[in-house]
């Protein structure tokens, strides 16, 4: 078995080859998306902790509101 | 007497009164009006090219109330854009759907020989595919801003239309980051190979075998995966620049900057777009065999001979790859 392996044209690709070359190309394309989805949601947290929100940043102490979001005068405004 | 005294003295009230009015007349007629003769909007507009005040929130850039330039970057973004980006990209299309009817596929014309020899390393294919990926996400969402609102919120209506931008900025925004990984790694990964030389000529003189009919000699990147290369490169690199100055505003320029930037940041994109449309024509159905570079990163030995004859002549030189390659053709799977 070792002798029919090792005088198998290494250039030649069979079948086994074949479906370890499609394997390997999921993997890099797998990986890929991975590392952009892991690259992408982690410069989120990043930013989401680096930066203030707009309601925090461009409004004085008098002018903030307790629920940014909701509306300038609360829930039952 | 009584009503003689009420006589004279409503006649006296009477004059005093007519005095009065008679001695304002004159006076209110010289009368300056400061508002009227201060300097008025529209004086200030021509002399400061734009209209600013004071505000008491933190934003001091918030006081800007009239700043004309932003009409015309207004309309370039809503009207020249939606043009220039149409032209170029459906355009891109037809030529490809032309050239495709026309010339067809790119046939491999010695076959498959069955042997093969490594193109493109995992690592490389890796980068690749996370540069391409979040180029097409970036696109789609980037298209999305031009064109979803004449084009898509009339079909799916405004809830959705809604929803699926505000996701679609989020991707825009984030998918940014591994994007420009991504140019900076295939600019450092791939440099060495895509230099332009004289090889470059001939490969360009000839129509690079894809307009042509031969098989102008190539090393491992020829002339139009060079100007792939420094598209992406170049391209990458503009849309990332100004991107992020679109994506932090006013940490590098001013509301002029940004515009320009937006400006700068959609033409090169749609270009872009457009020359990608041609780089996956080329490596899915207008080439045989050209997939498989950035599918598995082995190609048929044949393939290489066909378009990178040098580069194989140095792999082989190097026994990187098996000698011959024409001798055994196979049938294409």
């Amino acid at each position: 078995m070792r002798r029919r392996e090792a005088r198998r044209d290494p250039w030649q690709p069979n079948n086994s080859v074949r479906t370890s070359q499609s394997g390997s190309a999921m993997k890099a394309f797998v990986a890929a998306l991975l590392f952009a989805a892991i690259a992408a949601v982690g410069m989120s947290i990043l930013l989401n902790i680096i930066q203030e929100p707009s309601s925090v940043a461009f409004t004085t102490g008098g002018a903030r509101v307790g629920d940014p979001g909701n509306n300038l005068v609360g829930p039952n405004g | 007497m009584a009503s003689l005294g009420r006589f004279i003295r409503l006649t006296v009230g009477a004059c005093a009164f007519l005095l009065v009015i008679a001695a304002s007349v004159p006076c209110k007629a010289q009368q300056v009006n400061p508002t009227a003769s201060s300097v008025n909007e529209q004086q200030l507009l021509q002399e400061l090219n734009r209209i600013q005040g004071r505000v008491s929130i933190p934003d001091q850039r918030s006081g800007v109330l009239e700043q004309p330039a932003g009409r015309d970057w207004r309309e370039f973004r809503n009207v020249t854009l939606r043009w220039i980006g149409g032209i170029t990209i459906i355009g891109m299309i037809a030529v490809l759907v032309i050239f495709y009817l026309t010339r067809g596929m790119v046939r491999l014309e010695s076959g498959r020989s069955g042997r093969t020899i490594v193109r493109f390393s995992a690592f490389e294919r890796f980068v690749h595919w996370m540069t391409a990926t979040c180029f097409i996400v970036l696109a789609i969402s980037g298209l999305n801003i031009t064109f979803g609102r004449p084009l898509l919120l009339p079909l799916v209506g405004f809830e959705a239309f809604s929803e699926w931008s505000q996701w679609a900025k989020y991707a825009h925004n984030y998918l940014s980051f591994p994007f420009t990984i991504g140019v900076a790694l295939i600019f450092l990964m791939w440099i060495a190979g895509n230099i332009p030389n004289k090889v470059d000529i001939d490969w360009l003189k000839r129509g690079g075998g894809i307009v042509g009919h031969d098989h102008p000699p190539a090393y491992r990147f020829n002339a139009g995966q060079k100007a792939i290369y420094w598209i992406v490169v170049i391209g990458g690199g503009a849309v990332a620049v100004t991107g992020y100055e679109l994506m932090f505003p006013f940490y590098l320029s001013g509301i002029e900057g940004m515009q320009l930037a937006q400006i700068v940041h959609s033409i090169v994109a749609v270009l872009f777009i457009a020359a990608m449309l041609g780089h996956i024509y080329i490596g899915t159905i207008g080439m045989e065999g050209a997939f498989d570079a950035m599918g598995t990163g082995d190609v048929d030995l044949n393939w290489a001979k066909e378009h990178h004859s040098l580069w194989v002549e140095e792999e082989q030189a190097k026994g990187h790859a098996p000698s011959g390659g024409t001798s055994r053709p196979v049938a294409a799977e």
